[in-house]
């Protein structure tokens, strides 16, 4: 029997709770938005804090520009790079074998305490991610 | 316009329902991301509509065998109702190449049967459900690019007339060989594979669908015994 077929695929339940962790994320206030994305750069969701803004663009436009850089310096050995774009914070972990999660931060963030934060559930989103399928 | 059910569970959320009728949709895929599978469930997906599934290089006995561990038994059912006709586009014993002999089927054999074909499709909801798996040694076959989209442009018309179609076109052979297929094709569905583990290994994206609205982003795709490829939708909010 092939490998790669299961008895019993485990993604949507995977899902559910990759899903509960960026809930968990996104009450916090200090955070506008969190992505998924995939090493290879593929954007695989998003997460908003409330109604996106136009002002929010320039910034996604350009992490979408520099998730490939940013992917292989990740794969490089570094867990977490840190950026600050137009007075935000934005922080890229590497969540699992084949993931990045990225969070932008709102001007007034209390910083230390949301890198504890994200650092741990980019770690729990990680392990779900690499159940292997 | 109504649509077809693709066979593939969770596929048909993504893009408002399954596929247009008389549409052409062009699988890109990398190795191992379950182009083949696809086209399975698809030409099973309504055990009552005629099927033509066209292999440009793997035998029925090692796609019955397949279909077999993953239990897909539908593909073999239908296949014994005679509703799913098989052509192999491929001979072993023939000095041809497997994209010349599609060339000559597609222009040429296909225009015996295209009355009789034509006249089945009347009478289906989107006529035939064909499959074409894979299409790229068709595409390696025919060099020049403007001969490319014309023979492809024709390929795709007589496709159209006849029913609802699944290629597949494999990653990797360069950008010149995806492009005109996929400029041609009514959608065009991406299936990537990573090969690092983990279950966003292998995702589905829509990367174009024709007069309708889509999903955005990669959805992580799954194989289950049974069921077959199966589509898992991710939340954004």
């Amino acid at each position: 029997m092939n490998s790669r077929i299961n008895e019993q695929t485990p993604p949507s339940s995977a899902l559910n709770e990759i899903d509960l962790e960026f809930d968990y994320l996104m009450n916090f206030e200090d955070i506008t938005v969190s992505f998924l994305y995939r090493l290879d750069g593929l954007n695989i969701s998003t997460h908003f804090s409330n109604q996106p803004t136009s002002d929010l663009l320039p910034i996604i436009t350009w992490i979408k520009n520099v998730i490939g850089k940013i992917s292989s310096e990740l794969a490089t050995g570094f867990s977490s790079i840190k950026y600050s774009n137009q007075g935000q914070c934005i922080y890229f972990y590497r969540a699992g074998k084949t993931a990045i999660l990225v969070a932008i931060l709102s001007p007034y963030a209390n910083l230390g305490l949301m890198e504890m934060e994200i650092n741990r559930v980019a770690t729990r989103v990680g392990k779900i991610i690499d159940l292997d399928n | 316009m109504a649509r077809l059910k693709s066979g593939v569970p969770g596929f048909d959320q993504l893009v408002n329902g399954g596929f247009h009728e008389n549409s052409i949709n062009l699988l890109l895929a990398e190795p191992g991301a379950g182009k083949s599978t696809f086209c399975w469930q698809y030409v099973y997906g309504d055990p009552n509509q005629p099927a033509l599934f066209i292999s440009l290089e793997q035998s029925l006995a090692s796609i019955l065998r397949d279909c077999k561990q993953l239990k897909l038994h539908k593909f073999e059912e239908k296949y014994k109702k005679g509703l799913l006709q098989y052509h192999l586009a491929f001979s072993e014993e023939s000095d041809l190449t497997s994209g010349r002999v599609a060339l000559n089927f597609f222009m040429e054999e296909l225009n015996d049967y295209l009355g009789v074909l034509e006249e089945t499709s009347k009478q289906y909801k989107g006529g035939i459900r064909i499959a074409i798996d894979p299409m790229t040694p068709l595409m390696l076959e025919i060099t020049d690019l403007n001969e490319q989209r014309n023979i492809i442009q024709r390929i795709f018309s007589r496709l159209r007339r006849l029913g609802t179609t699944v290629v597949t076109l494999e990653k990797g052979f360069g950008e010149s060989q995806e492009r005109i297929p996929s400029y041609l094709c009514d959608s065009l569905i991406e299936l990537d594979n990573i090969g690092l583990g983990g279950i966003l290994n292998r995702t589905i994206r829509i990367r174009k669908f024709r007069g309708s609205s889509h999903s955005e982003q990669p959805n992580p795709i799954g194989f289950e015994v049974g069921k077959g490829l199966i589509v898992h939708e991710f939340k954004n909010k």
